[in-house]
């Protein structure tokens, strides 16, 4: 009978699938608690890196720096914070002129960050590249601030502060920035109807008379890759784009497409703000289309016409759908705005 | 001792889930491995490098496409089929390794596949939300699913300019299939079928492309569907 139980508890041993080690019990700290992404349904998967999970406490304090002019205290950019520029009610954007600010939207899905490009990989390598390279933040002024170290040790375990857990909360606080409650959306869902012009205005954007959608395609209205869509024939200059980081010559001119979720909000226009309004944005896919030897192919419609020849009729109504794309409910979302 | 019998007896059931079985028929994990030519030259992006049938001197600045429906027949008849979609990037990933599951070994005659997403997952929304996935949509005004393939580049049209062409390919009417007759001797622990995209086979046989003739395509069907003809030879078995 012994020999019974001896073997079947080696066979319960051989049998049974070993404990799934659990983490070691951390009793000191109260580990962070975990936040879910709303993201509306019709939007892609969100891969989010695994050093850097979304956490209440991390998008709080990376809320709090954006908002925090103390961010540039003694570095060049002394004075602002994040939010200076990259202001809600422009979309996370500006009306200032010169190089365009970026609109922060749905971010958290690119892998290729700035107008040229300068950072690839994750929000977390932008961030870090932002908070090191240009605001370049003093992280032993932070440490004696006292709100900081014990939100630090809420959000990363300790209080410790540097350039990669800051880079590491503005990038989750950056990633909640989601955008898909426009008219547009409602009518994707099937909430609401859309006018005639904007129907209209929709059938040229998502049709081959536009083309606009293979490099603003749905959801997310941009492509997250860089084109040259023909604003210069020859680049000097910051116009060189993408060539001024790979040296590619095939480079030339390429610019990141920016999202035209909130659009009418984020004037003025293109990399270097070269466009007032809507109707010259729309007047250059139009008419004023540059040749070059980088032009996006996709730029050649009606072989080899570079330009789409749109009725006036035809530029008021994809006006009209673009003007679908604003998100009241983003720019005004209380959770994105700077904290109590 | 007798109980020590019963107990390993016991002790081997509890962890083998099924004793005694005739072993079953070989399953052969089967890999697909993609490589990209044009008529012998390599694939490089970007440079002027190609010459077409119809003589446009041509480069290639982006190649996107979907593989799906990978269906081997083996010489008793018998049909195995494989239903992912399977998103490619030649520019990106020049030399990619499919893996398509397990094959019963055997002799198969014949390799049948799409070069695009095959009509019933040819829907807008059937393919997992990616980025990539969202990026190959065709727009529901266009009829909806998505594109098989975007080939897209530049060719001369003087001696010191040139113009884009775009080749895309997308609704069930213009979805390119590949048929390749073969003997493969599918055995061992594992097989591999090497297949070579030579990219100036879709500008000929049966139709001869010239860019100059239409070079964007999106929404023409007839070019479409002859570009889209011409594909069915486009992959080649070569080790
Ligand atoms: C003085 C204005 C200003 C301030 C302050 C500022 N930004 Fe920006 N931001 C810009 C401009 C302009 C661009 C586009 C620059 C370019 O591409 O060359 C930009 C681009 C970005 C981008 C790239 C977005 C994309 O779509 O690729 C990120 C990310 C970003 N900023 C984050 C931040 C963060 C985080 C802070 C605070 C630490 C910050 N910015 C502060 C002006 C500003
Ligand atoms: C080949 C890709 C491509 C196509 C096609 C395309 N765009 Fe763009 N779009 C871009 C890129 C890239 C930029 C940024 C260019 C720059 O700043 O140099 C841009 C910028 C814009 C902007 C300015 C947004 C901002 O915040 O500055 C608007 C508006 C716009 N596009 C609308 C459209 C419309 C409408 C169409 C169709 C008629 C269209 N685009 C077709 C790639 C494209």
């Amino acid at each position: 009978m012994r020999w019974l139980i001896i073997t079947l508890l080696l066979g319960l041993i051989a049998c049974k699938k070993p404990p799934k080690d659990s983490p070691p019990a951390s009793n000191n700290t109260s580990s962070p608690t975990p936040y879910t992404l709303q993201l509306p349904p019709e939007f892609p998967v969100m891969k989010i890196r695994e050093d850097n999970p979304l956490t209440k406490e991390g998008v709080a304090l990376g809320r709090k720096l954006y908002y925090d002019v103390r961010l540039s205290q003694g570095g060049p950019m002394q004075g602002h914070a994040c939010a200076t520029c990259h202001v809600q009610s422009f979309s996370f954007a500006n009306n200032a002129a010169g190089v365009s600010v970026m609109p922060h939207v749905n971010l958290g899905y690119s892998n290729a960050f700035l107008w040229k490009g300068n950072v690839q990989g994750t929000l977390e390598d932008v961030m870090l590249f932002e908070v090191k390279d240009f605001f370049q933040v003093d992280t032993a002024y932070l440490a004696t601030l006292p709100e900081y170290p014990p939100m630090f040790k809420a959000a990363f375990g300790s209080e410790t502060i540097n350039h990669k857990r800051i880079a590491y909360a503005l990038a989750q606080f950056v990633r909640t920035l989601i955008s898909g409650n426009s008219k547009f959306d409602r009518y994707y869902r099937g909430e609401v109807m859309l006018s005639d012009a904007e129907m209209r205005g929709m059938m040229i954007f998502f049709s081959e008379r536009g083309d606009c959608f293979h490099c603003h395609p749905l959801p997310l209205f941009t492509d997250y890759e860089f084109h040259n869509i023909g604003l210069d024939s020859v680049f000097t200059g910051e116009n060189q784009g993408l060539y001024l980081i790979t040296k590619n010559p095939a480079d030339l001119g390429k610019f990141r497409t920016p999202t035209l979720r909130n659009v009418a909000l984020t004037a003025p226009y293109m990399h270097d703000g070269r466009f007032a309004t809507l109707q010259e944005v729309i007047d250059h896919y139009s008419d004023h289309v540059k040749a070059s030897p980088t032009l996006d192919p996709i730029m050649s419609h009606n072989n080899r016409d570079i330009n789409l020849r749109l009725t006036p009729q035809e530029k008021a109504d994809l006006i009209a759908f673009l003007l679908t794309l604003t998100d009241s409910t983003f720019i005004n979302n209380p959770d994105f705005g700077p904290p109590q | 001792m007798r109980y020590a019998v019963i107990g390993t007896l016991l002790f081997l059931w509890a962890c083998k889930p099924k004793p005694a079985e005739p072993p079953p028929p070989t399953q052969v994990p089967l890999t697909v491995q993609i490589r990209y030519e044009v008529d012998g030259q390599p694939l490089q992006p970007d440079t002027l490098l190609y010459t077409n049938d119809a003589e446009n001197r041509y480069s290639i600045t982006k190649l996107r496409y979907y593989l799906s429906r990978f269906t081997l027949t083996r010489n008793d008849g018998f049909q195995w089929r494989n239903d992912t979609v399977i998103y490619m990037d030649a520019l990106q990933n020049p030399n990619p390794t499919l893996s398509l599951g397990e094959i019963p070994s055997g002799t198969y005659v014949k390799l049948e596949f799409y070069i695009g997403v095959y009509p019933e997952r040819n829907k807008t929304g059937a393919l997992p939300n990616t980025v990539e996935n969202m990026n190959m949509q065709w727009p529901d005004a266009m009829g909806g699913g998505y594109h098989h393939l975007k080939l897209e580049g530049r060719y001369l049209v003087k001696p010191d300019s040139t113009a884009g062409y775009a080749m895309h390919l997308g609704t069930n009417a213009a979805l390119p299939q590949a048929l390749i007759r073969t003997s493969l001797n599918i055995q061992g622990d594992a097989f591999t079928i090497p297949l070579t995209m030579n990219i100036n086979e879709w500008f000929r046989n049966p139709y001869v492309y010239d860019f100059n003739t239409k070079s964007y395509i999106m929404g023409d069907t007839l070019h479409m569907q002859q570009i889209a003809e011409n594909g069915a030879d486009v992959f080649q078995i070569k080790p």
